[in-house]
């Protein structure tokens, strides 16, 4: 009975320390201090491209926090599209050694994070012609 | 005792043999058929097995042509795999697989003279599936037909990213979705041989606007007790499946249907308990939709591990 009550304690004191935990002054910022980056423009050259090709992705974002920022790629190339490379705000989209029958339309999707929370998203249009260069 | 090694040898024998690695080396397909096996495992007995696959793809393919490939595309799939069975029941066993796997692609961008390495690693999804013996083996039938039904979770990753750039869901430890699985195989054993035929469907399901093929995969195997610790066997395996689908509809260079010889050593190291076996597998007949990496070659080393928990196995020994 005692092992009970010890454990039904020790429960309700960990329950205290926790709750607790969360009510300080010293929190750290919470995101709504934070400002999201906002993102201007995003482009790719070319926007319309062969199998084998390369298209530059340019995105253009800023943070009124001043905060540095992170940028990640995304597309919707379905097995077509790959990413090559990246530096900075730019990315290089290139596609498989693969076939396809019909021109592929779809779009490349760029997030831009601050780090503290606040992030934003925009996309380009691409297309993909069927057939060899 | 001597119950538990006829009947165990050739379920831990089934739990490696077959079509597992019948995959092009860059699809996200999860072993199922072999690895899972195609037997119902003993009662109160568990089957343990570690295997480690290696993959490779370095041939493009339009139909079933070979064709010149100008980025020398390469990839290739390495993957450790635990697999658990245990007979929870007679006629009834239950199996599951954990995989982790590392996969590569390489390729040349001729017209740009770059070359691109994308790698990712960590745990894939993971299988479970339950078996019923619709024919039991027995001491006088030896035979066993039996039928399962399981899922494959989507507990692997598929948001790896190279630098903040995504890497194609292909390349992804897991796919994302729920897939369920559906198997039938048959079992006779002779004096000198064991015959074994199976086949497993797996159902796909989309994740994020992308779904996969289907897949039927298939085996017939022949196994030789050549002698007391040592089996020699020789198979067939096959993958058939089917185009995956996007936003956009079907993806045209997607889908195929790949046959594999596949010659096997076993060896028992603890006769009844222990065992090793090594496979290689080798295309004979390949045929993909549109152009895609075809497979090299899979080799695959496994060691076997059968436990048996009951005592009532063990007085049927004498």
């Amino acid at each position: 009975m005692n092992v009970v009550r010890c454990f039904v304690v020790f429960v309700a004191a960990s329950s205290v320390m926790l709750l607790s935990a969360g009510c300080g002054s010293d929190d750290p910022p919470t995101a709504s201090d934070n400002h999201p980056p906002t993102i201007s423009s995003i482009t790719a050259n070319p926007s319309t491209f062969h199998l084998g090709d390369l298209s530059t992705i340019t995105v253009t974002a800023t943070d009124p926090d001043g905060d540095g920022l992170q940028y990640y790629w995304d597309h919707r190339g379905e097995s077509v599209l790959e990413w090559f490379s990246s530096t900075g705000n730019t990315a290089i989209l290139t596609t498989c050694g693969c076939l396809i029958v019909d021109d592929l339309h779809t779009w490349v999707l760029a997030t831009v994070k601050d780090g503290k929370g606040g992030e934003a998203t925009d996309s380009v249009a691409v297309v993909v012609l069927a057939g060899e260069q | 005792m001597y119950r538990i090694i006829i009947l165990a040898a050739p379920a831990v024998l089934l739990l490696v043999s077959g079509a597992a690695l019948a995959q092009n080396c860059c699809s996200p397909a999860v072993s199922q058929q072999g690895v899972l096996g195609e037997t119902t495992a003993l009662p109160q007995t568990l089957e343990a097995a570690l295997h480690y696959e290696h993959l490779r793809s370095r041939d493009k393919y339009e139909g079933s042509t070979k064709v010149d490939d100008p980025e020398k595309t390469e990839a290739g799939w390495d993957r450790v795999l635990l697999t658990l069975a245990y007979g929870v029941v007679p006629r009834v066993s239950v199996a599951a697989v954990v995989p982790y796997v590392r996969k590569e692609k390489s390729w040349y961008l001729y017209q740009h003279d770059l070359w691109k390495v994308n790698q990712t690693e960590g745990f894939g999804d993971c299988i479970v599936l339950a078996r019923f013996s619709v024919v039991e083996r027995t001491f006088v039938n030896f035979r066993e037909v039996a039928v399962g039904l399981g899922f494959k979770a989507p507990t692997g990753s598929t948001d790896k990213r190279d630098a903040g750039l995504s890497i194609p869901l292909e390349l992804q430890p897991g796919t994302g979705s729920w897939d369920y699985l559906g198997s039938l195989s048959f079992y006779q054993g002779f004096k000198k041989v064991d015959l074994i035929a199976g086949a497993t469907y797996v159902l796909t399901t989309e994740y994020e606007g992308y779904e996969f093929g289907d897949q039927l995969s298939y085996q017939v195997t022949a196994n030789l007790h050549a002698t007391g610790r040592l089996d020699l066997s020789a198979g067939l395996s096959g993958i058939v499946r089917g185009r995956d689908i996007g936003l956009s509809g079907e993806v045209y260079s997607t889908g195929q249907h790949q046959l594999f010889a596949v010659p096997g050593v076993h060896y028992q190291i603890i006769p009844k308990f222990l065992r090793l076996q090594a496979f290689f597998e080798y295309p004979v007949y390949q045929h993909f939709n549109g152009r895609q990496l075809a497979g090299d070659f899979n080799l695959r080393f496994s060691a076997s591990f059968s436990i048996p928990f009951s005592h009532e196995e063990v007085i049927d020994d004498e």
